[in-house]
């Protein structure tokens, strides 16, 4: 059997505090664990929330994908060019201050109310944090290193590919990491403010319409649906590309 | 004997500093072992980079079997003072790196690779990470990963400083063996009186403005006995040496 572990009492925990809390309450104000599991059935069965959840999972990897990608490049070009990082740094921290929830409206006004303006939004989150732990990266990355390898006869992409792009992946990974937070959260919330499908529009609508079990159900399965991305695309991709720099 | 490596008038300074190497003239023959020596920061690590390639804004002619130097290439082979391992590859993919960036064929490339781990006598940790691995260990890699790609020339930029004295012993001993059976031209960077009476055919004296002093030839059968009188008298001259560089540079400070 494996060891004990504390954080074996953390569910249960708030599972109790939250039903003695609840049951002060008539459950259409504040539902309690049964409650919401009663909705979940029901949800389920109806399967128009297991919809929400496709389009906004959906929504999250398309627009985190792309914006890591483009950042892996902008950042790499930034590492290397010294001119550029400095036309960069304004940039970047002038978007950094300003929160990607903010831009929702104006990216709903331009692209309409579809995934166009969520993706977007995950953009403007993610493409940040990620670009600036690529450049830190970039700039971490020991001359001697790129000198062994060129005396090894590695040339342009093959030095790119074999010693530049794995150099910048720990640090990449702890951008992707901060990054997947801020536009998990980010997506939700401009779905909120202006969507037409989505978790977060499913949250909205049922607040709306005062259905408190849904609502409570949203907001679980935001948690719940993040430590699922957790475990499956960011817990391998670390361990799979990144485990050494913990290592060495 | 033909020479390998010629430098003549070679100078070079960065743009900050007036000049670190001034009129540099040698050359050395094949499948030679030569230490550059001197006191610390009379550029003789720069010299070796330029030698590598690293540092092409000199002045002056270096050449490799009649090449002239202008990059770094796969024929001068370095082995770097911090040793430059890859961290994120095995002890075997770091010494598989250099063939597999030049499209040696997986079959060949792979009995080359086991051959040389072998050689350094890594065979039972050719699967493990490089952190995991020991200062010699480490060294022994480095060592394996440059000779491999069977390099024309093999540069040495004070491969042992950071070792114990037991260690370094023992790599002393291995590289000799390993230059007595490959025959690679070599050129070792040094602080170590010792190290480079005990392994070379010539020591080239840097002193402190970056000109060369002297070239010592060392005529004594390898493997050198350290108790020797020879061996000896040699150690007194280049200790001298350096100690004359050392106090004409502090005069020079003060």
């Amino acid at each position: 059997m494996s060891k004990w572990k504390m954080s074996w009492l953390a569910i249960p925990f708030v599972l109790i505090i939250w039903s003695a809390v609840s049951a002060q309450y008539p459950s259409y104000l504040f539902p309690g664990p049964i409650d919401v599991l009663n909705e979940a059935v029901s949800q389920w069965q109806k399967g128009e929330l297991t919809n929400h959840i496709i389009v906004s999972l959906k929504r999250l990897i398309i627009g985190f994908v792309l914006s890591a990608i483009m950042a892996f490049i902008v950042g790499i070009f930034a590492g290397a060019s010294r001119h550029f990082r400095e036309f960069l740094t304004p940039l970047v921290t002038y978007f950094q201050a300003t929160p990607p929830m903010a831009w929702a409206p104006l990216l709903i006004i331009l692209l309409g109310l579809g995934d166009a303006p969520m993706i977007a939004v995950i953009i403007i989150a993610s493409f940040f944090p990620i670009l600036i732990n690529v450049i830190q990266g970039m700039n971490h990355i020991p001359a001697s290193h790129i000198r062994a390898a060129q005396s090894l006869g590695a040339k342009s992409w093959k030095l790119a590919i074999y010693v530049y792009l794995p150099e910048i992946i720990p640090a990449a990974i702890s951008g992707i990491y901060v990054g997947f937070a801020i536009s998990w959260r980010s997506l939700v919330a401009a779905e909120m403010i202006g969507g037409n499908s989505g978790i977060g529009y499913f949250i909205a609508f049922n607040g709306q319409i005062g259905n408190a079990s849904s609502v409570l159900l949203g907001i679980l399965l935001i948690g719940f649906l993040a430590l699922f991305m957790d475990y499956l695309l960011l817990k391998p991709l670390h361990k799979r590309f990144a485990s050494w720099a913990v290592r060495s | 004997m033909a020479s390998v490596v010629q430098l003549e008038n070679v100078s070079f300074g960065y743009r900050d500093h007036s000049s670190i190497l001034q009129d540099i003239d040698f050359s050395i023959n094949e499948n030679s072992f030569v230490s550059i020596l001197g006191p610390s920061g009379c550029g003789k690590s720069t010299l070796l980079n330029l030698i590598a390639g690293f540092l092409p804004n000199y002045s002056g002619s270096i050449q490799i079997e009649g090449k002239p130097v202008k990059k770094p290439s796969k024929d001068q082979g370095f082995v770097f003072q911090d040793l430059a391992l890859f961290p994120w590859l095995t002890v075997f993919k770091n010494v598989e790196f250099g063939l597999r960036m030049q499209n040696i064929p997986k079959g060949t490339r792979e009995v080359k690779v086991r051959d040389m781990i072998e050689l350094v006598g890594l065979t039972a940790y050719s699967s493990f990470p490089i952190s995991s691995l020991s200062g010699g260990m480490k060294q022994r890699v480095a060592l394996a990963r440059t000779l491999v790609t069977e390099p024309g020339l093999l540069l040495l930029d004070e491969p042992f400083s950071a070792l114990d004295a037991q260690t370094r012993d023992v790599l002393q001993e291995e590289l000799l063996t390993l230059h007595n059976n490959v025959k690679t031209t070599t050129i070792l960077v040094t602080h170590s009186i010792d190290e480079a009476i005990y392994l070379s055919d010539q020591i080239v004296l840097l002193s402190k403005n970056g000109s060369v002093k002297e070239i010592v030839n060392i005529d004594l059968e390898k493997p050198r006995d350290r108790s020797s009188s020879h061996y000896n008298e040699y150690q007194r001259k280049l200790y001298e040496f350096l100690r004359n560089e050392r106090q004409s540079l502090n005069e020079g400070v003060i």
